[in-house]
This record gives structure tokens, C-alpha cells and sequence, in this order.
């Protein structure tokens, strides 16, 4: 049994200008032990997705699933108070940002401990202590630094907090939501060392949100490449960025450098996202794809296997052998 | 080589500092952001100046546009000192240089349209005669960076525009008086990627068009090597390496260029190759270490057994061949002709 399951999520907010469907009938498989790279660009639905799970969206999104459940229990039938208890010590997330929003009149030490006290009330105060120095020497802190504020931690320093934090109450399952966006590219390379790492060695199921593929690329063991609110690829790192299938995940692919191939630039992917306010019909991608056929603006493309666990929501997606 | 269009040599540039920071005898210690750094960019040219946060890149070019003050070295625009200039003198010298900022949702005022953001650098340095003659500058300029028929972007409000469409208005803006310089300061890293590479192409277009110089500063390894003819990368307040981009990628000479080269993400997942990830993070500007700044995390010189050097001599930069140079006391140690692993 997969540790997460999520089948036919869809998510609906209701705006003053009509409902957007920001995700469109999403179903993920997750492992224990594994990472998911969850990828587009924004307003593609890969936040509202992972965010859906621990009910953290506001409270003008309508989410619908046929299943959604976390090593076998049913995430959808749980009461408010039963889903608090999940939070944390189940599924545990890093915000984008939230380094940014760290408490700076509490010591770094303290605001590790607190999940664990307001979680896990029967821990000994002892215990507790013992837990987090232990959990910041896990994510490269040395314990002493703990009594720290804040604002004496580097923008890295205060991430590899931040996932303290996360891991405080020992979840099976974490979202990390762009967790080295603004970091820079050595601090980036540490902290995704530093996740597999927890990964390994906690045998952690891992979703990292990204919208910056060489990232996904290099950390990840598997990725699901979202647009307009749709899964539009997934599979395994490899078979997805060795032969991408679908034109979508080709042109993202080709819009970033990289520097052990070939110095080209590439252009952008011209036009715009649809406008989820409106029902897509057909692929989301159509308006903007180099290949559409006439098929695609009328036909929907389901997700079908292109090779193994290799999925594409193309109608043109060939099959590899 | 022809003048260059603005050269800086041993350019300083100080911040005070806050209470926290000073020495044992009470005296602030000044934050050094730059500290000594020289560069030519010529006539044409796309230079990167690439560095993580703190390396002091766009102090460098705050300075090169005299919006700070230096505290020391020489800038000099096509033979002409222009470190002290003042007045009438240095706005027209702004009239050249022109600065694209990274985000287009707070470089542009919220309260003018279209039409007046790229018709005040045109009223202020008193370009276009009448009004009708700055009305075909203006759609003029919307056409050639993309935002066509103009007549339909004019009137607008940034918040009317998309992210891509609001950076085009900044590059139109800057670009209205035909400047010889354009700093560009992370001008994509708050765009999606799908529309970063448009606007990036468009700035690459405009250089090919009118033959501007092309600074820019950005902290992206992989961008400044598809898009500049040269790359400096800094650190700690010194350019540590300088040279053409395809030389400083696939044959980095300084062991953080080295470094930062082979922890770059790249979209393959498969891709072999050694990465070096450095421990720790770059010290304060206020406590730069002795000799080479960087042998603290140097991962060479440890391997050279430490040699006393590194800590104790402030290596220069010096060159490697004609046109890549390097401030390192082992430059060439790592330099064999088998140094052929970046490329494949």
C-alpha cells in the first residue's frame, strides 16, 4: 500500500468573479521513503494540491476527492479535531517563505519545541528538550545555537530550522513548498542534501513543490508536471526529463539552461495559461502548444502510460519502448 | 582592445554599520561591500556580474551608476573621470546609463499609465520636441519591445498588465533615451520561467539593434552563462574570477567558481559529475577573513594541505591567458589539460 493516495482531487474556490477550479481531477501515488518533485509554474494547482491533504486551504476552496488517504487512513472522513491531530504528527509542512516568518522574540530552540508541547503534551519537558537539540544537530544546527534568535541565523540556517520544526513530531509525510526558492545556489545544494538525507534516513515520504525543474531534476526520485490545474506528465525523474512526452514538459524542460549541454537559448513558451474561471475544454495546453492538433481543442487528453509508470495527458504523446 | 565605454578600478564601497558591529575600541566597523574591484565593460558588450547574496554585485553597479558613493577607485566613462561628477553634469551622464530593476510590480508606479512612464525619462532629460513627436517615441518604443499595436497598452495601469508585460514597460522605459549602458538587476527572477526567457531574448534582441553595453547582475550561474560575452563572478566584495562565459563555465580557474559550477542545478537528472558543496555559508562583510578571503571554505587549499599563503597574502587577479583572469594563489594546480570534465 502506497503511503499517500490522492484520486480525482478536485479544487474549487469561489471568487467574486466566479469559482476557479484551480485543480482539475488529480490523482498522485506516494511511497514511504520516496521524494515527489510536484512542478509548474504558477497558478498550476501544485500548491493547492499538496495543501488540500492537511486541510490548510481558506475557506472559499471546495475540495472534492474520491479518496485521499495517508497509510491507510481516510484523510476525507476525519473530523476537524481528528485532522489537528493529523497536522504535524502525520503531515507536516514547510511554507514558502516561512523561514521569513520565524517568531523573532522566540529562541530558535523554543520554536522547534513547540509543536511537540502543543502536539505531543504527554512528552516530559526533559524529552522534549533532549528531541530538539537532537532534531537540529539531524538538519546541520549545532544544538547551542538553539538559544539563538532569528534574526542571528543566515536565510539557509533559518530553512534548515524550518524543517526542524516540520520533523518535530515525527510525520510520516512532509510538503516542502519551494523550500530553496530564495536561497542561493550553495545553500540550495546543502538543503537538498539535507532533505534526502532525512529521507533516507527517516524513511520520510516527501513532496517538494517547485517551479524551477533543474531543482525537481536534481533532488527528486519522481515528478508530476502540472498545468492549468491538470497533471499534464509523471513518472520517474529519468524517463520524464530523458524523454519528456508531453510538448508542455518539453518546452518548460528547454526554457532553462544547462550547463553540461549545449550554450543555446531558447525562447520562452509563448501566450498565456487559460483562464481557469472558464471550464477548459479540450487540453489546457492547446492554445499554446507547437503540435495541437485539431483534436485538442475539442477532446480532452486523459493521462496514459507512455512507458511504465510514464504517464501523459497528450493525445500526440507517443509511447517509448 | 577599443576604450572602453566605463572602466572602474579599485572600486570601493562602504556602508556604516549598526551598533552590533564594532570594533574593540568601540569604533564602528564599516561594512564592506566592495572592496577593490575593477572592470571594463565595452562598447556593445553583455557582461554578468555573478554572485550569491552579499557578494556585493549590485553595490558594484549602484556605484557604476553613481547612486551610492564610492570610498574609493575611479570610474571613468569613455576616458572621462566620473567619480566626483556632479549636477547637470551627472544627470546628463544618467541619460546614458539606465537601470532595469528586478521587480516589475514595485519599479512601476502604480498611478501612471503606460504612456507617462515611458514619457517622463523623455520630459525630464527634454527629449521630443512636442508632444505629438514624444507620442510616436512612446509607441515607438512599446512596439520594439513586444507590446503591440501600442495603442492598446498606453492608457494602461501596471496592475492592468501581466508580470512579463510590466518588465517589457520597465525595458521601454529605460531604453526610451537610446542609452549606452543598460544595468539590468535580476530583471527575471520574479518571472515564470515560460515568460523569462521571452523577456531575456528581447534585451539580447534590443543589444544586437541598437549596440548598448549590457551589465547584468544576477546571481544565476546557467543564465549569465547563455546570455553575457563575459562573466565575473564575486564574492565576499572582490571579483574572484573574470573571463568569457563559455571559458568560466566549462573551465573554471578559481576554486569557488569550480564550486559553484558543480553544484548548479541542471535539468538532468542523470548528468554525472562531482559536486562540490561547500560547508558553511560566506562570512560578514564586516569580518572579511585575512589573505585570500575565501580560505576559510577553500576546498583546494585543503587539499594542498593548507598552505600558509592562503592565510596570510590577498592574492590579485591575475591572468590565466588573454582573457580569463583569477585571484588565486594555486590557479594553475587545478588547470591540467585532462580538465576536461565540465564540458561532458
Amino acid at each position: 500500500m502506497a503511503l499517500l493516495e490522492i484520486d480525482q482531487l478536485s479544487v474549487r474556490f469561489a471568487t467574486s468573479v466566479g469559482d476557479v477550479l484551480a485543480v482539475d481531477r488529480v490523482s498522485l501515488r506516494l511511497e514511504r521513503g520516496e521524494l515527489l518533485g510536484l512542478a509548474g509554474e504558477s497558478g498550476c494547482g501544485k500548491t493547492t494540491t499538496a495543501l488540500a491533504l492537511p486541510r490548510l486551504l481558506p475557506p472559499t476552496a471546495r475540495v472534492d476527492a474520491t479518496r485521499m488517504a495517508l497509510d491507510g487512513r481516510d484523510l476525507l472522513a476525519l473530523t476537524e479535531v481528528e485532522m489537528e491531530d493529523v497536522r504535524w504528527r502525520e503531515i507536516a509542512v514547510v511554507f514558502q517563505g516561512a523561514m521569513n516568518a520565524l517568531n523573532p522574540v522566540m529562541s530558535i530552540s523554543d520554536q522547534v519545541l513547540e509543536p511537540i508541547q502543543v502536539h505531543e503534551p504527554a512528552t516530559s519537558g526533559r524529552e522534549a528538550r533532549a528531541r530538539v537539540d537532537h532534531l537540529l544537530e539531524q538538519v546541520g544546527i549545532p544544538a547551542r545555537r538553539g538559544r539563538e534568535y532569528p534574526h542571528e541565523f543566515s536565510g539557509g540556517m533559518r530553512q534548515r530550522a524550518m524543517i526542524a520544526m516540520a520533523l518535530a513530531c515525527r510525520p510520516k509525510l512532509l510538503i516542502a513548498d519551494e523550500p530553496v526558492t530564495a536561497l542561493d545556489v550553495m545553500v540550495q545544494a546543502q538543503i537538498l542534501g539535507l532533505l534526502r538525507g532525512l529521507r533516507d534516513e527517516l524513511g520520510l515520504g516527501m513532496i517538494l513543490i517547485s517551479h524551477d525543474l533543474s531543482v525537481i531534476a536534481q533532488a527528486c526520485d519522481r515528478t508530476t508536471i502540472m498545468y492549468a490545474g491538470r497533471i499534464a506528465e509523471t513518472g520517474g525523474v529519468e524517463a520524464v526529463f530523458e524523454a519528456p512526452a508531453h510538448p508542455y514538459t518539453r518546452a518548460l524542460i528547454e526554457a532553462f539552461p544547462d550547463i553540461t549541454g549545449d550554450r543555446v537559448f531558447v525562447d520562452g513558451i509563448p501566450g498565456v495559461p487559460p483562464d481557469l474561471r472558464t471550464p477548459i475544454v479540450g487540453c489546457g495546453f492547446a492554445e499554446r502548444c507547437p503540435i495541437r492538433v485539431d483534436r485538442c481543442r475539442t477532446e480532452e487528453p486523459l493521462l496514459r502510460p507512455v512507458g511504465g509508470d510514464h504517464l501523459a495527458a497528450c493525445h500526440l504523446a507517443e509511447v517509448s519502448r | 582592445m577599443n576604450q572602453p565605454l566605463i572602466s572602474v578600478t579599485g572600486l570601493r564601497v562602504e556602508y556604516r554599520a549598526s551598533r552590533s558591529t564594532r570594533d574593540a575600541n568601540g569604533h564602528p566597523r564599516p561594512v564592506r561591500a566592495v572592496d577593490g574591484v575593477s572592470l571594463e565593460v565595452h562598447p556593445g558588450e553583455v557582461v554578468a556580474l555573478v554572485g550569491e547574496s552579499g557578494s556585493g554585485k549590485t553595490s558594484v553597479a549602484q556605484a557604476l551608476l553613481r547612486l551610492v558613493e564610492p570610498v574609493g577607485g575611479r570610474i571613468v566613462h569613455r576616458g572621462r573621470d566620473i567619480t566626483t561628477l556632479r549636477g547637470r553634469d551627472l544627470r546628463d551622464l544618467r541619460r546614458s546609463f539606465q537601470l532595469i530593476f528586478q521587480d516589475p510590480y514595485e519599479s512601476l508606479d502604480p498611478r501612471q499609465t503606460v504612456a507617462e512612464i515611458i514619457t517622463e525619462p523623455l520630459l525630464i532629460h527634454e527629449v521630443g520636441g512636442s508632444a505629438l513627436e514624444r507620442e510616436q517615441i512612446v509607441a515607438a518604443s512599446l512596439t520594439s519591445v513586444g507590446l503591440t499595436p501600442p495603442g492598446e497598452f498606453t492608457g494602461r495601469f501596471p496592475h492592468q498588465l501581466s508580470g512579463g508585460q510590466r518588465q517589457r514597460v520597465s525595458i521601454a522605459a529605460a531604453m526610451v533615451l537610446q542609452p549606452e549602458l543598460v544595468v539590468a538587476d535580476e530583471p527575471v527572477s520574479m518571472l515564470d520561467v515560460s515568460v523569462r526567457a521571452g523577456i531575456l531574448k528581447l534585451m539580447l534582441d534590443l543589444r544586437a539593434q541598437r549596440d548598448f553595453a549590457f551589465l547584468f547582475i544576477t546571481h544565476d550561474l546557467s543564465l549569465a552563462w547563455v546570455l553575457a560575452d563575459r562573466i565575473a563572478v564575486m564574492y565576499l566584495g572582490r571579483i574572484v574570477e573574470i573571463g568569457p562565459s563559455d571559458e568560466v563555465i566549462r573551465r573554471p580557474i578559481h576554486p569557488y567558481t569550480r564550486a559553484l559550477v558543480s553544484v548548479v542545478p541542471v535539468p538532468r537528472p542523470k548528468v554525472e559529475r562531482e559536486q562540490v558543496v561547500l560547508s558553511g555559508e560566506t562570512p560578514s562583510p564586516v569580518a572579511v577573513p585575512t589573505g585570500c578571503r575565501f580560505h576559510p571554505r577553500c576546498p583546494l587549499r585543503r587539499e594542498l594541505g593548507d598552505p600558509q599563503i592562503c592565510q596570510q597574502v590577498d592574492p590579485i587577479l591575475e591572468p590565466a591567458d588573454a582573457t580569463h583572469s583569477a585571484a588565486c594563489h594555486f590557479p594553475s594546480h587545478r588547470r591540467p589539460k585532462e580538465d576536461s570534465d565540465a564540458s561532458h
